[in-house]
């Protein structure tokens, strides 16, 4: 009997190891797994901004090495508030914070930004802003 | 002198006639040493020693019948329920091996889930889906951690739970065996042929 609880004890304490397991994170892109990496900074949109056909938009800026690389506008189309959003401006500059929504369809309605910054050649985009018209 | 000879060579002769009086099967010294084992009387002890000799014949049988620990077990830790099986507690081996299948398979199906959550964050390029992704695979990978632990102890379980299994067989098999054995009218052993009324 006694051998039998010992057995049993060592297979709890296996079953107990299994469980503390967890995943590396191991995405080079991962702020939390690679100290070199820091998240883009959130883009804030302007909501003082007057111009409708305007979109702006700042970004708060905690660091120096947190400027963000370039923005990524995306667009939806009026019924899509929730669903998909398309992509619909890339490498915007890091120097520009306006978008002019004459530049894409005007079926597109909804739109968010996003920052992104460039590790070696490989692109973390940041947070997306809260959604705009 | 002729005379006095003679009589003792006869009495000389005569004595083995007394001899025979001392050595006369006492059957009541005999029994006083078996008292203890409840033989007190002969026809007891006979009873007993037929009992043995039964018991004898029925325990070779269970001898080479009866089932082995060892083997049991070992066949409980290749295929989980075999051993149970084998010792005829067919119930017992069908919900063991089912929990063992719908844990183990529970617990792959939700590694691999993890590892495609995973495979996801690895190649993510947004930090909401970095972070999201590897909540997911890591959510997934618990699961299946918890499932694999739980899997684990009912292995043990099944393996442990095999020996008392397998003592209940071979148990039953005896009395099954003395059951045979005594519900038999005639017996064939080497020392003849027995007839049970």
């Amino acid at each position: 009997m006694k051998k039998h609880l010992i057995y049993f004890i060592l297979l709890f304490i296996s079953a107990i190891l299994i469980l503390s397991c967890s995943l590396s994170r191991n995405n080079p892109l991962d702020p939390l797994g690679n100290p070199d990496v820091f998240a883009p900074p959130v883009v804030q949109i302007d909501t003082l901004n007057t111009d409708p056909d305007l979109i702006k938009w700042y970004v708060a800026i905690t660091k120096e090495d947190s400027l963000a690389d370039g923005y990524y506008i995306y667009g939806a189309f009026q019924d899509n508030y929730f669903g998909t959003y398309d992509r619909v401006r890339r490498n915007v500059s890091a120097y520009d914070t306006t978008f002019s929504k004459d530049y894409v369809s005007h079926e597109y309605v909804w739109f968010k930004i996003t920052s992104y910054n460039i590790f070696e050649n490989d692109t973390l985009e940041g947070k997306f802003s809260q959604i705009t018209q | 002198m002729k005379k006095i000879l003679l009589i003792i060579i006869l009495i000389a002769l005569s004595l083995p006639l007394f001899a025979d009086e001392h050595t006369k099967f006492d059957i009541d010294a005999i029994l006083q040493n078996n008292i203890k084992y409840g033989w007190d009387n002969a026809t007891n002890w006979e009873n007993s020693r037929k009992d043995i000799q039964e018991n004898m014949t029925i325990f070779k049988q269970w001898e080479n019948k009866k089932q082995s620990h060892f083997t049991n077990c070992l066949k409980s830790m290749i295929a989980p329920g075999w051993g149970h099986f084998s010792t005829k507690n067919y119930l017992k081996g069908e919900v063991l091996l089912g929990l063992q299948v719908l844990l183990a398979g529970s617990a792959y199906y939700f590694y691999d889930q993890s590892q495609d959550y995973y495979e996801k964050y690895r190649n993510a390029h947004q930090i909401d889906e970095i972070n999201q992704y590897y909540i997911d695979a890591n959510s997934s990978y618990r699961t299946s951690g918890i499932l694999v632990g739980l899997w684990i102890i009912a292995w043990g379980y099944t393996v442990l739970d095999t020996i008392p299994a397998t003592e209940n067989y071979n148990r039953d098999l005896w009395y099954a065996l003395y059951d045979e054995y005594m519900n038999k009218k005639i017996t064939v052993t080497a020392q003849g042929i027995q007839i049970r009324f």
